[in-house]
């Protein structure tokens, strides 16, 4: 944990892309006779909006598991900065379909909860706080509990708490997954502008086809289970391209479709396979 | 409105059909009638024993109630947490809780006499179960992505038990509160009935034994009023302690 602190500052001084920032080498993954990943080799530069698309139940959110050093893959390896994950990486931040908050605690004391466990002071996170509600907009629900939120609500909360800690790398496991098309609009619109500022790098899991194009710099799109890399599309879309005029634009509709073209053979082998199971 | 007046109605029915009936029939001795109740009630609230029984009673009760609680956490804590004790334990946790715990009254009574450990003992094995069984549950209930989304923030194992796992704990256990404290009362009661010189229970089986029908009634109401209040002050205690579970309604609900 020490040592990957102390190479943070250093990188952000120096920025070295030639060293990706997740990097994984010919790994697989087996949970006992089922095999989720086969030789995925995959490098993320610091700083990109990844997406990681493939047919419901391939095996995706295992390379987020695996980068988060919840799992060790059953072959190959996986690499944060060059260095091998063998334990919880503290580096990253995760958020999945479910916000994970803390029934009991208030917005505000949900946010502040990786400030606690770091040992901040009262002022500090109660200032720190302050910024994050505000920058969410969630400054008249700071006193809410969670069970008063409306679904939309709790997902910026939750988003709150991962800045909160300020992880270099996002692993967001179809976050926006359970909301309506509109709230998922101005979350993306949200979480993007979010990365942009912080330069952070995201893996962002999602079986949406737009939503990839709509978010990603680069899109990997996997195989049915097991999966492995199929391909990886550069998108040609602006770096500060407006998310609510996108779905007008002829290059986003080219990519989506292009990205249709290439997921809907995965998605008939799954299929196959047997859907989610 | 209506509805008190409904219900007052029905209650009155309900005395007025016991004050008429039972003489009628010639059950007085075994049904008394609600006068002779309210005067034998009145006997006893004005001369201080009810309260002085009922004080005892609650003392009993809640002293039982947070003894168990106490131990019920703790070991529901443990278990939660070392799934190897848990299986380890297991068989002889569901016998124990297969038990009634009034069968172990007479052993209680050996071992601690007929004074108030004894119904307070009782009391505690009755809530044990219970509270243990809603604390392992919560601990158990906090998922797998929970816990790791916390050790990602960089909590270490001990902060996760005090930031997740114990108030997760908790919460269930204030969920297991309301049903905790009228358990505890029936076990304070049943150990007073069984052997005692004091308490609700104890006023209770005197009134019987001395065919006291009335005096019975009168203990009945006053335990029932006991149970009442308790029931209230849990209730409050509840809200008041778990303000996240009340605001649940304010929300518009989507299905």
């Amino acid at each position: 944990m020490q040592n990957i602190a102390k190479l943070a500052p250093a990188a952000e001084t120096l920025p070295d892309t030639s060293v990706p920032i997740v990097e994984f080498r010919n790994a697989s993954k087996s949970f006992g006779a089922m095999q989720v990943l086969q030789d995925v080799d995959l490098k993320i530069r610091p700083g990109e909006f990844v997406c990681l698309l493939g047919p419901s139940g391939c095996g995706k959110s295992t390379l987020l598991n695996l980068t988060a050093g919840l799992l060790q893959p059953s072959k190959g390896s996986a690499h944060y900065r060059g260095e091998k994950i063998t334990g919880i990486n503290v580096k990253t931040g995760y958020m999945t379909q479910n916000d994970h908050l803390l029934p009991w605690r208030t917005v505000r004391r949900n946010i502040a909860v990786p400030l606690e466990l770091a040992g901040w002071s009262k002022a500090d996170t109660r200032r720190r706080t302050d910024e994050l509600l505000k920058k969410v907009g969630l400054e008249a629900f700071a006193d809410s509990y969670p069970s008063q939120l409306s679904g939309g609500m709790r997902k910026r909360c939750a988003l709150a708490r991962i800045l909160a800690y300020d992880p270099e790398t996002l692993l967001l496991d179809e976050p926006f997954g359970a909301l309506d098309a509109q709230l998922r609009l101005l979350l993306q619109i949200e979480l993007r502008n979010i990365v942009r500022e912080s330069g952070k790098s995201v893996l962002f899991v999602t079986h949406d086809v737009d939503e990839a194009v709509a978010l990603a710099d680069r899109c990997v799109v996997f195989s049915a289970r097991p999966a492995s890399v199929r391909h990886v599309i550069n998108f040609d879309l602006p770096e500060d391209r407006d998310l609510k005029t996108l779905r007008y634009n002829p290059k986003y509709q080219e990519e989506c479709a292009r990205l249709w073209k290439l997921l809907t053979p995965e998605l008939d082998r799954q299929a196959a396979l047997g859907g989610k199971s | 409105m209506i509805v008190i007046l409904a219900r007052l109605a029905i209650l009155a029915t309900f005395l007025a059909a016991w004050q008429l009936l039972s003489p009628a029939f010639d059950l007085e001795f075994f049904l008394s009638t609600p006068a002779q109740v309210a005067v034998s009630f009145w006997a006893i609230a004005s001369n201080g024993s009810l309260f002085y029984h009922a004080g005892i009673t609650s003392f009993e009760a809640i002293s039982g109630f947070l003894l168990g609680g106490a131990l019920g956490m703790a070991v529901g804590l443990a278990f939660g947490r070392y799934p190897f004790l848990a299986e380890v334990m297991d068989p002889f946790v569901t016998t124990f809780y297969s038990l009634p715990k009034v069968a172990l009254a007479p052993l209680f009574i050996l071992w601690f006499g007929i004074g108030i450990d004894m119904k307070v003992i009782l009391a505690a094995s009755i809530v044990f179960f219970l509270v243990f069984l809603n604390t392992y549950t919560g601990v158990r209930q906090v998922s797998r992505e929970q816990l790791a989304i916390m050790r990602l923030m960089g909590a270490t194992e001990r902060q996760l038990v005090f930031t997740v796992i114990v108030p997760s704990a908790i919460s269930w256990v204030f969920a297991g509160l309301r049903l905790s404290v009228p358990y505890a009362l029936v076990g304070a009661i049943v150990a007073e009935i069984i052997a005692s010189n004091r308490g609700l229970g104890y006023l209770l089986s005197g009134a019987t034994t001395q065919f006291d029908t009335a005096g019975t009634f009168a203990a009945i109401i006053a335990i029932m009023i006991l149970a009442i209040v308790l029931n209230f002050l849990v209730k409050h205690l509840e809200i008041w302690l778990t303000p996240w579970r009340q605001s649940a309604p304010d929300r518009e609900i989507t299905v």
